[in-house]
């Protein structure tokens, strides 16, 4: 059952992805790489989004 | 005396470090990206708070659903479908990184002063569903490598 409070979803959160930068180094990278890439991609939509 | 291998140990060794300066690097970025977006993000409040019950029809708002999207969609087209996991995965890798802000506190002041009077919860489904995107993605890339 999944939680609806904020806080403990979010604990949940924190210790998955540190678990993954732990175990997985590799994968945990390319997680950072996938943001990266994806907040890029977001930040220039905005700006295309408003015109700047 | 026998001359060590250039293969033997070294690049094991430069690899680790290879990964851990990648990472080191890759998360500093991603704070700096981050701090950019929130900085942008203010106009964008409720899509991004509520892009997962968006796309599910579950919007709790007087706005209806119908009209939500057809604005979202105006300003941004088909992109959105992509943005709910991607700014899920990415508050909880900034969360999980710690700095400034940092850990699940930062994280959750960060989000509340970037995105004020918007609900925490709507940001943690986004998170949790990119987070099971992510995994599902590595178990298949495992599987496939099999």
């Amino acid at each position: 059952m999944q939680t609806n409070d904020p806080q403990e979803m979010l604990v949940k959160l924190k210790e998955e992805i540190e678990s993954l930068k732990k175990t997985d180094p590799v994968a945990y990278l390319e997680l950072l790489k996938t943001l990266n890439a994806g907040i890029t991609k977001i930040n220039g939509d905005i700006d295309a989004a408003l015109g700047g | 005396m026998p001359m060590e291998r250039p293969d033997s140990n070294v690049p094991k060794v430069e690899s680790e470090n290879s990964i851990e300066g990648q990472i080191a690097e890759q998360e500093a970025q991603l704070q700096e990206n981050t701090k950019s977006f929130l900085g942008k993000a203010k106009d964008f409040k409720d899509f991004l708070f509520h892009g997962p019950e968006i796309l599910k029809g579950e919007y709790p708002v007087e706005q209806s659903v119908d009209e939500l999207i057809a604005e979202v969609n105006e300003k941004f087209s088909s992109r959105v479908k992509n943005w709910p996991p991607m700014l899920g995965m990415m508050f909880a890798t900034f969360g999980a990184i710690g700095g400034n802000p940092g850990g699940v506190e930062g994280l959750q002041i960060g989000a509340e002063r970037a995105l004020e009077g918007a609900t925490l919860a709507g940001i943690a489904v986004a998170a949790l569903w990119g987070v099971g995107q992510l995994k599902a993605r590595i178990q298949g890339r495992k599987e496939n490598n099999k």
